[in-house]
């Protein structure tokens, strides 16, 4: 029976790595076993042998055909797919999310351009109204500051008169109740003061009828709010002038002074 | 020129650098050709099976744990592609057709043969298992923690495993009068 501390020894040595000591104690062993000595011989002989194989070269083509059937460009791809301009079309290499890509893609795009319109419209709102040469635009304006405010209380007519400005433009807002058919004539010198507008903002019962230097409105019964606009465009004092009559008689005057100082 | 380490060409791969998968093939390809060789000891094969190896290599380079050596991980994927090629073609510790012609006798074919191709008789006379370690060990030179890598096992295990390869391999040897017989 052979040793297995002993056979242990022979394969130490063969890997190389018996120390001194464990030298002289296979020495002894293999002196006093001649089976385990025959072993031995064996052992060595086949290791001697198995390690004298030469390596073989392998074919110039071998580096050919590998180089050939790796797809390089799939591995640069993975790689330049790191960068931060390619995520959104890795993102979008997922089949299924590709809906939902676009559709946020969608909203993030309609969200854009809604706030670059909405932008640019208040941006109008606050546009310098003497560019504005039509009639909008003015109604409600929060430029337009009170100049003057004139209440009325007449059995006839009661309400609030508004003398307002904003830069260049004049408007005269009229909030009035009117009991019976009456008439309202706002006098001004055309050329100092000349009528841009006028807005009727509850027209049931009104009837405007513009003039050179004049404006006339013709009120029903009831509730009337109206504004007219005019242009101030010079430095100049000017007046304004407003009358209200029924059935011919002058029922309430009052003239309002429009200069630079209430610019 | 400068010489990358195995980890940092690796890295070199992973960001598409075409030259450093090169210079890994050259550094390992004879050594991976051989492995496998002597596993299936046919050089057709062995050069088919090498290129899937390295192909393999380049496509799971992602997967590379850059913690074991990138060699042991190559060897790996080499003799599994060698055991999986043997079980597939039920090579099973069979001589090949090269060695074995059916009108002569062992003794004259050896004869003929020159002494290294008997000793890579011997190897394929032995389970392919038994035959990787040898091959690892005695052919390309790893140690017992490599094969352990390699070949997934304990290193305990491989070391009895080992003695018993060699004592497979020296009665295969004795038998074909390689060796001295008892």
């Amino acid at each position: 029976m052979i040793d297995a501390k002993a056979v242990e020894l022979i394969h130490r040595e063969i890997d190389g790595v018996i120390t001194p000591s464990e030298r002289e104690l296979l020495d002894r062993h293999l002196e006093q076993d001649s089976h385990l000595h025959m072993l031995h011989r064996q052992l060595i002989q086949a290791s001697d042998l198995i390690e004298d194989i030469t390596p073989i070269e392998p074919s110039p083509r071998l580096k050919q055909n590998v180089m050939a059937a790796i797809d390089f460009n799939k591995m640069g791809l993975k790689s330049s797919n790191k960068n931060l301009f390619s995520i959104p079309g890795q993102w979008f290499s997922f089949p299924r999310k590709r809906i939902a890509y676009a559709f946020a893609l969608g909203m993030i795009v309609s969200a854009f351009i809604a706030t670059v319109l909405l932008y640019n419209y208040d941006q109008n709102r606050d546009l310098d109204p003497s560019k504005l040469s039509a009639t909008i635009g003015l109604t409600g304006s929060k430029n337009f500051r009170i100049i003057e405010s004139q209440k009325l209380k007449l059995p006839e007519a009661e309400g609030v008169i508004f003398l307002k400005r904003s830069d260049q433009f004049i408007s005269l807002e009229l909030n009035l109740f009117t009991g019976n058919d009456v008439e309202i004539v706002l006098n001004s010198v055309h050329e100092s003061l000349p009528l841009h507008h006028f807005e009727p903002l509850d027209n049931k019962n009104i009837v405007f009828e513009r003039h050179l230097n004049s404006a006339t409105i013709l009120a029903g019964e009831g509730n009337m709010k109206a504004i007219l606009y005019y242009t101030h465009p010079t430095v100049k004092s000017v007046s304004l002038t407003l009358n209200l009559i029924r059935s011919g008689e002058l029922l309430f005057t009052h003239t309002f002074l429009v200069n630079s100082e209430n610019n | 020129m400068i010489e990358y380490d195995d980890n940092e060409l690796v890295k070199r791969c992973l960001s598409g650098n075409e030259s450093a998968f090169e210079t890994l093939f050259d550094r390992y390809q004879k050594t991976i050709y051989n492995v496998v060789y002597h596993m299936v000891h046919n050089l057709d094969e062995a050069e088919e099976i090498t290129q899937r190896v390295f192909v393999k290599v380049y496509n799971s380079l992602g997967r590379f744990n850059p913690k074991f050596k990138f060699f042991s991980w190559m060897y790996k994927i080499a003799v599994n592609e060698s055991l999986n090629d043997l079980k597939q073609k039920k090579q099973f510790d069979l001589i090949t057709e090269d060695f074995v012609s059916q009108d002569k006798r062992p003794d004259e074919i050896y004869e003929k043969t020159e002494a290294k191709e008997k000793i890579e008789y011997a190897l394929m006379r032995i389970h392919k298992d038994y035959r990787a370690l040898i091959i690892l060990k005695h052919i390309n030179g790893c140690s017992y923690d490599e094969i352990a890598e390699i070949l997934d096992i304990p290193e305990k295990k491989v070391k009895s495993r080992l003695f018993t390869a060699r004592n497979l391999l020296k009665e295969t040897l004795a038998d074909m009068g390689m060796i001295e017989n008892d």
